[in-house]
């Protein structure tokens, strides 16, 4: 029974397209025709093989200046030694600063409660002195008139 | 030593269009009538196979020669477009709605099984298989081609078109007997 079917299918290889449809898409593939794109021949070189090769060739451009010109200093930041060295004393930097925030605490309570306890003016300074002579010598300013008037109630 | 086709495809790559040209003569017949026995229409079929010389014109810097025949590639290009074609167009092949003339006589004459599978009937019934059903039983039986070359152009194993090839025909001999009995 196959047989029969694939001998009938070997019958449709009479088909064949219009000869005016064929000769009509064969004009298409002309160098005149401006309808249909031309594959880029550029395109046809340019392989992943040629973008790899231009891309090194790129990046040892853009690497050459970068460490020519850029400063030591900048270099140096790249270094992995130094960072690890700076990374290491960084928890002892942090205690020695924590350490001497401590004391100048300390200095500055243990002054302060010997000065509150100090009844003696000496302990003053002497802002707070001027100040006060001030005020003081304000309160012992001599009003005339006032003299004057109490003068007449005397009499 | 390279083959006249690998020498024209080559050509072609570098924007030979005369190379080109010599290559659709090559094709164009059974690339058409691949196209025409999946959509049935005429009009269709040659919109069909010009897109696929065109695309194939268009993208054929990429095409890298594998030992296989040029036409592999182009029947990938048509299969795809066939897709598309029916993706966009939505035809739904309906038996009752195909013309009398594509289902050949059927006025009880018609005795024998050979009578019986026109060439229009056989068209029919091809139609109502599965897209891969009807493009391995078109490339085998009607374009000859290898299951190796087929395999490629579908990019499937060759035991998978043969087990397509075998489910195909007795899909077909179901379709054709029906038909028959009826």
């Amino acid at each position: 029974m196959h047989e029969h079917i694939i001998k009938q299918l070997k019958n449709l290889q009479t088909i064949e397209p219009d000869n005016g449809f064929v000769s009509r898409t064969r004009n298409i593939f002309t160098p005149n025709t401006i309808s249909i794109a031309t594959p880029s021949r550029s395109f046809s070189f340019f392989n992943w093989q040629y973008a790899s090769a231009f891309a090194l060739v790129l990046l040892c451009v853009l690497a050459v200046p970068f460490f020519a010109f850029t400063p030591e200093e900048t270099l140096a930041s790249l270094d992995t030694e130094s960072l690890a060295s700076e990374i290491q004393s960084l928890p002892i930097n942090v205690e020695l600063k924590e350490l001497n925030y401590n004391q100048k605490a300390q200095e500055t309570i243990t002054n302060a409660v010997s000065e509150v306890s100090n009844t003696d003016t000496n302990h003053l300074n002497e802002s707070l002195i001027r100040k006060e002579e001030e005020i003081i010598k304000a309160e012992e300013k001599v009003d005339s008139s006032v003299d004057d008037l109490l003068n007449e109630v005397i009499r | 030593m390279r083959s006249e086709e690998e020498i024209l495809i080559n050509k072609a790559k570098n924007s030979d269009h005369t190379a080109f040209r010599a290559l659709y003569d090559l094709y164009v017949t059974q690339i058409y009538r691949f196209v025409f026995l999946k959509v049935g229409q005429k009009q269709d079929a040659e919109d069909i196979t010009q897109h696929v010389f065109v695309s194939a014109w268009e993208n054929i810097s990429s095409y890298e020669h594998r030992g296989f025949p040029f036409s592999s590639w182009l029947y990938r290009i048509a299969s795809n477009a066939t897709i598309d074609h029916f993706r966009t167009h939505r035809h739904t092949i309906d038996i009752e709605t195909i013309p009398e003339e594509y289902l050949g006589n059927e006025d009880g004459e018609e005795s024998t099984i050979d009578t019986a599978l026109g060439i229009e009937t056989i068209k029919a019934k091809l139609k109502q298989l599965e897209p891969d059903q009807q493009n391995v039983l078109i490339m085998k039986f009607v374009e000859d081609k290898s299951n190796k070359e087929i395999a490629e152009a579908l990019q499937k194993t060759e035991g998978a078109i043969r087990v397509i090839q075998h489910r195909a025909l007795k899909q077909l001999k179901t379709l054709i007997d029906a038909r028959t009995h009826n």
